[in-house]
């Protein structure tokens, strides 16, 4: 696990996928940022990948900004550490 | 905020087209499987799902035509009331014969099937893990599920294996996937997803909606073709593509199936088919048992329009299915492509994002048995010409026939 935050990790994995070259904040709101559904759903995998978990497409109801995902992800984390 | 503000940017989009409107196209007439009117043109049908050309056929429409006289024009109500006809359930007991399954149930539509059974096949605390390039059917259906959902990249079984292996160790697992995929027409890898299945103890549901028909010996689908028929738990399809009418099925040997007609929204909260279509599409399952030589044509047609368009320049899929898509680099371009394909008499589906994986723009192609190789021929001939007229392609090659 790096040492990186939740927060910054999801801050990269959302600029790369930028189409735009701006700096991406975490207050920034996703759909904003050029992204269509299906480059959010596919923003969704990389998290998974990134954080080797599982993030439910449901769960993209509570995702509008940049910190929202990063709310979710370390939601599920930390679920995952309280179940083992 | 007013009424459908939230829909300005798709307004912004249709108004940004140059030309005729892709998503607007009124034939002005239909006189055959190939063969159209379009903006008062004649033009050649190129992009229906009409895989096996049954849609004019004489036994089907006298089928219907016979149904229609003697058993009305609709059933209106649903198939939990009083729209269950004799011919309802004989089309099912049909259809589960073909599949080798004990129990299959028609719905009103292809995306109703989907929609159903993706809806009321797991429950809470279950899992279903798609295709990223999944139909909308699947995804619509998929958001009715209590169960979790989460996607696997496109045809990759190791990252499906990687996604299973994160899941929770309790509840269900559902894999859904497809046979051809209908936008860029390639095939599941599903010999290898079928032994994941295995290993991870999960079910498996194919949506063989472009894939019944077309492949396998006895036309039953891509599982037939792969030899995994055995390991795939449900068999969705359509009768809109190979069997040229309207509706779907969901066929299965999964104890407890009758169960799902009482549990399954759009199953019961809609009205049945009407039954001329399931007289015509009763017709059309024995041509397509009976005839292997339609199924033998349409794979003979495909492999001639791939290797045409290949021939003249274009990049398409490796793998001659009979959907064949050009990638176009932009929008505008193909926008283009379309509307002057169409001024020059064929008719091929545009499709753009977000309706296709990986932001591509492609012209979507998809191939009859009812063609006659040389309207294929001339239609590879101006798709090569009007190809270069856009800028895709360097100056036209003759196109190669077989």
């Amino acid at each position: 696990m790096s040492n990186e935050s939740v927060a910054s990790r999801v801050v990269r994995l959302v600029t790369e996928r930028v189409p735009r070259a701006e700096a991406v904040t975490g207050s920034a709101v996703i759909r904003d940022l050029g992204l269509d559904s299906v480059a959010v759903m596919d923003l969704v995998m990389a998290v998974e990948d990134e954080f080797d978990l599982v993030f439910p497409l449901d769960r993209l109801g509570e995702v509008e900004t940049v910190d929202d995902l990063a709310r979710v992800v370390s939601g599920i984390l930390e679920q995952r550490t309280a179940a083992t | 905020m007013t009424l459908l503000q939230h829909l300005t940017p798709l307004r912004e989009a249709l108004d940004r087209l140059e030309g005729a409107n892709p998503f607007d196209v009124r034939f002005d007439a239909v006189l055959s499987p190939t063969e159209g009117v379009l903006h008062g043109r004649p033009v050649l049908l190129l992009g229906t799902n009409n895989y096996l050309g049954l849609t004019f056929d004489g036994d089907c429409v006298a089928a219907a035509s016979s149904s229609l006289a003697g058993e009305g024009t609709g059933t209106t109500g649903s198939r939990i009331a009083n729209g269950t006809y004799g011919g309802h359930h004989h089309l099912e007991a049909k259809l589960a014969g073909f599949l080798g399954r004990r129990q299959a149930m028609v719905f009103s539509t292809g995306y109703q099937a989907n929609l159903g059974m993706l809806s009321s096949l797991v429950g809470p605390g279950d899992h279903i893990v798609i295709d990223a390039d999944s139909h909308a059917s699947i995804y619509d259906g998929v958001r009715l599920s209590p169960a979790s959902v989460t996607r696997f990249r496109h045809n990759d079984p190791g990252d499906l294996a990687r996604r299973l292996s994160r899941l929770p160790s309790t509840g269900n697992t559902l894999i859904v996937v497809e046979g051809i995929y209908s936008m860029l027409g390639d095939r599941a890898p599903l010999a290898e997803i079928a032994a994941i299945k295995r290993e991870h103890g999960a079910h498996l549901l194919v949506d063989e909606a472009h894939s019944l028909g077309v492949l396998g010996e006895h036309g039953r689908g891509l599982a037939e073709e792969a030899g995994v028929e055995a390991e795939v738990d449900f068999v969705v399809g359509t009768f809109s593509k190979s069997l040229g009418a309207v509706g779907g099925f969901c066929a299965s040997d999964v104890d407890g199936f009758e169960l799902l007609r009482l549990a399954c929204r759009p199953y019961m909260f809609t009205a049945s088919l009407p039954p001329s279509v399931i007289a015509s599409v009763a017709r059309a399952l024995d041509r397509l048992t009976m005839e292997p030589a339609l199924r033998a044509r349409l794979a003979d047609n495909a492999r001639r329009l791939h290797a045409a368009l290949t021939a003249a320049g274009f990049e398409l899929g490796a793998d001659p299915t009979p959907i064949l898509s050009i990638r176009v680099p932009d929008a505008g371009t193909a926008i283009a492509f379309w509307n002057r394909l169409v001024e020059r008499g064929i008719y091929i589906n545009l499709a753009l994002p977000p309706a296709t994986p990986r932001g591509l723009c492609l012209l979507r192609s998809s191939v009859s048995a009812a063609h006659e190789p040389a309207q294929l021929d001339a239609a590879a001939r101006v798709v090569a010409e009007v190809g270069a007229e856009v800028g895709l392609l360097g100056r036209p090659r003759r196109a190669v026939s077989g």
